[in-house]
């Protein structure tokens, strides 16, 4: 498939153009990692002082805590980028260029601002998902997997949707400096079990914004819990990505470029 | 200061008609110039052709394809160079966007070898072609945007300024290279410029655009014919003249007290009677006789 070959072949150039500077990127994979490790650390922290959180104990949160991880260091990996350079492309009119290829924008944008140290956050989120598996003593089944690798693609559908909405609005307001940090603040309410919000939260958690199946339903899967209104939840996912796709294609057609 | 904090909460809008109801029509094969003053609307009538911007009203067909509609196949058949934003990734060799290019694009192995040749050898790019984009010059960068435009064959080549800021010989090269790709391929080439040089060398026809309005849409010749009907003759006077006066109905360009140019229409006078009656009347150092340049009537066309 086009976008699958188009894909491979911009990360290669973007780890070429990463090696050219690779002190650059040796530093920025060092601080990543130091900086992922801090939440795992600070939960196994808590749950050493303290009972932790009700109903959880401490390999179940980092179970928790991995997935967000691997979720989070893709999102990363392809949008990350694009929150910074996309309002200065907008600003400067070099967005046209990407409008002049035979390839859906979005594609295109979130390919050339690759982010490539995140492999490693991926390869710690797998390692701590591993441990804490380990450590549960979980005895997995096909159904659970299949399950799992359902609610992780509706995972990715949020993100997509989520990157959308981040990118319409940027192209249409230009400058909003501080919208990929609010979207990840509001992101890292799903570092704990939603529950521990309280009903409102909750729900507005699951059904409005579903940040729910980023960590949640996905761990709710390995460790048997319950999938209560699962159903809700992904048709949500899919009312906001026909929504955030809509906005996304208003925005392109209202984009106005700069410079003569 | 107040009315920037006033803005904050209410802003007032005016509507600026980039485009006001253009229409032309371009021959397969041709290479058109498309020019105009800044901010005629030069840039966004070649970012709707492109696809790049939706207009309000009105019917674009590039090819059969309404260039907004279907976005995606219709950029196959297009290529598009702006002489102010690189598509080249910066910090790769050129080549290594030419190959991104032929995966976008879906080019066949053979076609892609084939005009990569053909283009290397035409604009002898072989050497830099493997170097990082922002260690080139800036002709070398254009030569290559160049080239990454028209790998896939495309039927029409946007250029939104390709000449600018290039010295004498670079520009020279590009303009040999759009010839020959346009006689070789039979792309058809809108050019968008500033430099009139570039229009003589390469256009047959013209458009000139001025606030959002087509002023002109015809060959270059005729509006060469409208400006040879004139000559400018260039009158230097070997002393100080304070009285002078012009001989009748001719119109004075430029007057100092020791030289005066003046325009005449040869469908009104004839040039050895202007010539002869300055002879007669005034102390002269020189004359010389020379075509209007065809900026003059472009910048009259610009004017209005």
């Amino acid at each position: 498939m086009k976008i699958v070959k188009y894909y491979m072949q911009a990360i290669k150039m973007v780890i070429a153009r990463e090696m050219m500077y690779r002190i650059n990127f040796f530093i920025r994979m060092i601080t990543l990692f130091c900086f992922e490790l801090m939440g795992p650390l600070i939960t196994t922290l808590i749950y050493m002082s303290s009972k932790g959180i009700l109903g959880w104990s401490l390999y179940e949160i980092l179970l928790l805590q991995a997935v967000f991880m691997f979720i989070n260091s893709i999102e990363r990996m392809f949008f990350q980028r694009t929150d910074w350079s996309l309002s200065m492309y907008v600003r400067s009119g070099s967005l046209d260029r990407f409008l002049l290829y035979p390839i859906d924008t979005l594609t295109l944008i979130s390919a050339n601002n690759f982010t490539p140290e995140q492999i490693f956050t991926n390869v710690l989120s797998i390692i701590l998902f591993i441990y804490s598996f380990i450590q549960l003593n979980i005895s997995l089944t096909w159904m659970m997997i299949l399950k799992f690798i359902i609610l992780f693609i509706f995972a990715l559908v949020f993100i997509y949707s989520m990157a959308m909405l981040r990118f319409s609005i940027i192209i249409r307001v230009v400058v909003m400096n501080r919208l990929g940090e609010l979207h990840r603040t509001i992101k890292n309410f799903a570092l704990y079990p939603i529950n521990v919000y309280g009903p409102i939260l909750s729900a507005f958690f699951k059904y409005i914004l579903p940040i729910s199946i980023l960590t949640n339903y996905p761990t709710a899967v390995i460790l048997n819990r319950s999938l209560e209104n699962i159903q809700y939840v992904i048709l949500s996912i899919i009312i906001l990505f026909i929504l955030t796709r809509l906005f996304w294609k208003n925005a392109i057609k209202n984009y106005a470029s700069a410079g003569g | 200061m107040l009315n920037s904090v006033k803005s904050l909460f209410k802003r007032e809008e005016i509507i600026v008609e980039a485009l006001n109801s253009i229409s032309f029509n371009i021959k397969k094969g041709e290479i058109r110039g498309f020019i105009g003053p800044n901010g005629a609307g030069k840039s966004t009538t070649i970012k709707i052709l492109s696809g790049i911007l939706y207009p309000t009203e009105g019917e674009v067909l590039v090819n059969k394809f309404k260039p907004w509609h279907q976005r995606e196949k219709y950029v196959k058949t297009i290529g598009v160079v702006f002489g102010q934003k690189q598509q080249l990734w910066v910090d790769l060799p050129p080549l290594d966007t030419f190959y991104l290019n032929k995966t976008i694009y879906e080019i066949p192995d053979k076609l892609f070898k084939k005009n990569l040749d053909y283009f290397v050898n035409l604009f002898e790019i072989k050497d830099i072609i493997e170097r990082p984009a922002r260690q080139l010059s800036l002709g070398e960068r254009m030569k290559c945007e160049l080239v990454s435009s028209l790998l896939h064959d495309p039927d029409i080549v946007f250029l939104d300024e390709p000449t600018i800021g290039l010295d004498a010989i670079a520009k020279d090269k590009i303009r040999d290279f759009i010839k020959k790709v346009n006689k070789d391929k039979k792309t058809t080439f809108l050019l968008t410029t500033h430099d009139l040089d570039d229009i003589e060398n390469l256009c047959e026809k013209i458009i000139i655009i001025n606030k959002g309005l087509i002023v002109y849409d015809d060959t270059l010749a005729k509006l060469k014919t409208k400006v040879l009907k004139n000559k400018i003759i260039d009158v230097k006077f070997s002393k100080k003249i304070k009285d002078y006066q012009s001989p009748k109905g001719i119109k004075v360009i430029d007057k100092t007290d020791y030289d005066v140019k003046i325009q005449v229409d040869r469908g009104q006078h004839k040039i050895e009677k202007v010539i002869n009656y300055f002879i007669k009347n005034y102390p002269i150092q020189d004359i010389n006789v020379s075509n209007p340049q065809i900026e003059t009537i472009i910048k009259k066309i610009y004017s209005k």
